[in-house]
């Protein structure tokens, strides 16, 4: 009888003593779990981040250039290219030759600004004009510009990136 | 033997079975604890890459404001044309706005200009204001057409330099009193362009760049072919080469 009692508490430790570790492997199953899902969501916006910063930087560059881009035909003697910058839409899916994993839709808006006669000033005031407005030899005139690039973001956020100028009618 | 195996039930509670288990959940701990550590050494090597292309952007963003401020000076001198060396030049007249750079002058712009023609060149006084002939979308007046790139407020500064050539002494670049009749003339304008970098939660730090043009509207272009213009065109924005006053002084 006593050795019986014995054998069933031991059986019963036995068991609970499964069971207990059991329960144990199934806690640190669920903490790593629950760990590493975290770190993979914090990877994975540590990612987004890089691939949106990375676009950025490319949107710039490509504002830049059409900046330039725009400033160099300004340049042109007679005005011929200062009259070609006006407003354009425009998808940038290449860069080089290179296809981009994002592409780019570029804006680019343009306010035209004339010195005119002004009460308030002396020497007149730069002024918005329309677009058509025809160009005054001899009196100053400047475009102000601004380019934006827009994308979205692979995880669907549109972003943009508005880079403005002022743009001068041909040499000084 | 019964001894022994009642002895044998407390210790089978925390015996080798019971470890295991314990064993697993250090184990997992461990290994969660590595990867906690390799993801944020990743996030904070992430992060220092982000902080990194914000400061060029706002590098770029600040090069980009000084040429905006070039060419609003530009404008405002196309406005100003006729007075620029009239007006502006005649000593003690209520318009004069052009007075001497001294010898020792190191602020903007005088201190932009090598030492030994320094006297010779005239600054506008202060940098321009320009709010007499620029106005904002409201129709108020304005010094800065352009306040904001992007997410960045930018600044820029515009200042001027006048050089009446002198066509007869190249290597004084300028003449050194101004004459009764007005001859070739160089405008220099400095821009001095500055937007805030960094978020609004770290620390901000500002980058600033610097843009110069000279102009020559009355022909000195076609006098000043032998004469090397302290200050040159071009723009450029590495921090190193201006110095704690905003000037770059020529080598």
């Amino acid at each position: 009888m006593q050795t019986a009692t014995m054998l069933k508490i031991d059986m019963d430790a036995r068991s609970r003593t499964r069971g207990s570790s059991l329960l144990d492997q199934l806690t640190a199953v669920v903490v790593l779990s629950v760990g590493l899902l975290g770190l993979a969501g914090l990877q994975g916006r540590v990612q987004s981040m890089a691939a949106n910063a990375e676009n950025q930087t490319l949107a710039l560059t490509l504002a830049q250039s059409q900046i330039e881009r725009l400033r160099g035909l300004a340049d042109l003697p007679g005005g011929v290219g200062y009259e070609k910058i006006v407003e354009r839409t425009d998808t940038v899916k290449m860069i080089g030759g290179q296809r981009l994993d994002t592409p780019f839709s570029l804006r680019i808006d343009v306010a035209r600004y004339q010195l005119q006669p002004s009460a308030q000033a002396d020497r007149g005031r730069y002024l918005a004009v329309d677009d058509d407005a025809p160009l005054q030899p001899g009196s100053p005139e400047f475009k102000r510009v601004e380019v934006t690039l827009a994308w979205t973001s692979k995880t669907g956020v549109p972003r943009s990136v508005s880079l403005p100028a002022l743009i001068s009618r041909g040499t000084f | 033997m019964i001894a022994a195996k009642c002895f044998r039930i407390p210790s089978a509670a925390f015996g080798p079975d019971h470890q295991r288990g314990v064993a697993t959940l250090i184990v997992a701990l461990l290994l969660l604890g590595i990867i906690s550590a390799m993801t944020l050494f990743s996030l904070s090597y992430g992060m220092q890459d982000r902080r990194a292309i914000d400061d060029e952007m706002a590098a770029r963003l600040a090069q980009e404001a000084a040429q905006t401020g070039l060419d609003q000076g530009l404008q405002f001198f196309r406005a100003h044309l006729r007075e620029a060396a009239t007006d502006w030049l005649s000593p003690s007249g209520p318009k004069q706005q052009w007075e001497r750079c001294m010898a020792t002058d190191l602020s903007m712009p005088c201190g932009a200009v090598a030492a030994a023609v320094r006297t010779n060149y005239l600054r506008h006084a202060g940098a321009l204001d320009m709010r007499d002939v620029f106005v904002d979308a409201a129709g108020a007046a304005t010094q800065q057409l352009i306040v904001k790139m992007g997410d960045h407020d930018v600044r820029y500064d515009i200042y001027a330099l006048l050089c009446l050539v002198d066509t007869q002494h190249p290597q004084q670049q300028c003449l050194d009193a101004a004459p009764d009749h007005i001859g070739p003339y160089a405008i220099t304008l400095i821009s001095y362009g500055t937007v805030a970098s960094g978020d609004k939660a770290a620390k901000s730090v500002e980058r600033h760049s610097i843009a110069r043009e000279t102009i020559a509207p009355h022909g000195a272009s076609s006098h000043s072919a032998g004469i090397a213009l302290a200050v040159v065109p071009g723009s450029w924005s590495d921090s190193d080469r201006v110095d704690a006053d905003r000037n770059y002084v020529e080598n």
